[in-house]
């Protein structure tokens, strides 16, 4: 099983619905119990980053998912906004972030990229024996945000993709995946890389 | 010229959640079910879909979140909607429902604070705008009400607003050219490709893989839409719910990559 935190923000059902698709059991929760009892965590998030923080401190979702990641060590995917909320601070708003990841997000300059947002479907590279991608077709997901992070933890896999310049599309550390892309919005490439993660990772 | 990450868009218009499709915005034929529709899509491997409900506001409603739950539990892909959306509420019940983005086009003509006020909730990478112009000879008009008023303003100021309020993209839409075939706009998206950071969408002409390679060497657009080239086949606009082919599609995204 499953458990999708319940972050009342975005894409929870999409990653509900393209894991029922896979064959993957998940439920909903912002229960700590229900947490607790599933094999795998999933941390969705769209929207704005202080918005997203502020609603995780709301129901006390900050406790939970610290409790979830550091003492019971669940292995957990934090999906974009849901990934940033990890890294200590974001320049997109004035809250603090998570902290379990040392880091935080920086806005694209316009100097360096095309446009600002990145939107589109951009290949990873990944030499993590998990979560293993070589920048080819199968490894293009949909990405879709102005902010990126820039990680300073040591001892981190790191996960990077280009847009005129290379940046960091996330990270794995012992039990965290964190992307910045939208596996749920990506298509079948997208649904292999829920279920590696599930059943690999 | 910087690299792009090219985006080929089929949009979808509905009207009581029937897939319709018109020509300079009139004269709208009946197209068919949409979740067939959407399944081809996705099969072939769209990069996005856009789906306007064109009879949202006549029905005093906005895009049908009950359509949009199940058209995003059949199909993986980012999905943008759009159609009457005029509160924050609805914004967020919609990406709540499925949605990556929402598109917003007669709900902010003389009311800009409205893009501000839902991309500080959802942010600026969910919020599409959509413009839609007609050339009369000597300068771009921008309409809206699906292209039954004008909206006295320059184009280029209006596009400045849109983007300092805080919107993530825009689509600038050819009325002109729309379900024509005759190409894009070039000159209109030449005017305007490299004046902002965001990505603008080019809509509206679309006819054959030549049509965006046309595009995306003459401009600095990396975006383009078209509803036409993959709903209507041959000069008899059969019906033909189609997307580029699998290799039409890795070449023109290796081309500017």
């Amino acid at each position: 099983m499953i458990g999708i935190i319940d972050t009342e923000t975005g894409n929870i059902n999409s990653v509900f619905n393209i894991l029922k698709r896979t064959k993957i059991k998940s439920i909903i929760t912002k229960k700590m119990d229900e947490l607790l009892e599933c094999d795998k965590i999933i941390l969705p998030g769209v929207g704005r980053f202080d918005a997203c923080m502020r609603n995780l401190q709301k129901y006390e979702l900050d406790k939970i998912i610290k409790h979830l990641i550091i003492e019971k060590e669940k292995k957990i995917l934090c999906i974009c906004v849901g990934m940033q909320l990890l890294l200590n601070y974001s320049e997109e708003g004035d809250c603090e972030g998570l902290k379990i990841i040392d880091g935080h997000c920086t806005k694209f300059l316009i100097s360096q990229v095309n446009n600002i947002p990145h939107i589109g479907w951009s290949p990873i590279k990944s030499k993590n024996r998990f979560l293993n991608y070589d920048g080819h077709e199968k490894s293009r997901f949909y990405f879709c945000h102005s902010y990126y992070p820039v990680i300073k933890e040591k001892n981190i896999d790191l996960i990077n993709t280009n847009f005129n310049i290379e940046f960091c599309a996330g990270f794995i550390k012992k039990n965290i995946v964190g992307v910045q892309f939208h596996p749920e919005k990506s298509l079948q490439n997208g649904a292999d890389f829920l279920k590696n993660f599930v059943e690999k990772f | 010229m910087k690299k792009k990450r090219i985006r080929v868009i089929p949009s979808i218009l509905i009207e009581n959640n029937i897939m319709i499709k018109g020509k300079n915005f009139k004269n709208h034929k009946y197209i068919g079910d949409i979740f067939n529709a959407v399944r081809i899509y996705s099969k072939k491997n769209a990069h996005e879909l856009i789906i306007l409900d064109k009879s949202a506001k006549e029905k005093n409603n906005y895009f049908d979140a009950n359509l949009l739950k199940k058209i995003s539990s059949e199909i993986f892909m980012p999905i943008t909607v759009g159609g009457n959306i005029s509160t924050v509420k609805q914004a967020k019940f919609l990406i709540n429902s499925g949605a990556e983005k929402i598109f917003l086009n007669s709900t902010i003509i003389n009311n800009y604070e409205l893009i501000r006020d839902i991309s500080n909730e959802i942010g600026s990478q969910s919020v599409v705008v959509g413009v839609d112009v007609m050339n009369n000879g000597k300068e771009y008009g921008i309409f809206y009400d699906n292209g039954k008023k004008k909206y006295e303003k320059q184009l280029t100021d209006h596009l400045y607003s849109i983007v300092s309020a805080g919107a993530g993209e825009i689509v600038l839409n050819s009325i002109s050219r729309e379900g024509t075939r005759r190409g894009f706009d070039i000159n209109l998206y030449q005017k305007v490709h490299n004046k902002f950071e965001i990505p603008i969408i080019a809509s509206g002409g679309a006819n054959s893989f030549d049509s965006f390679l046309e595009l995306f060497d003459q401009t600095y657009i990396s975006a383009a839409a078209s509803s036409s080239m993959f709903c209507l086949f041959g000069n008899n606009d059969a019906v033909l719910i189609n997307y580029l082919n699998q290799n039409e599609l890795i070449d023109l995204i290796n081309r500017y990559e």
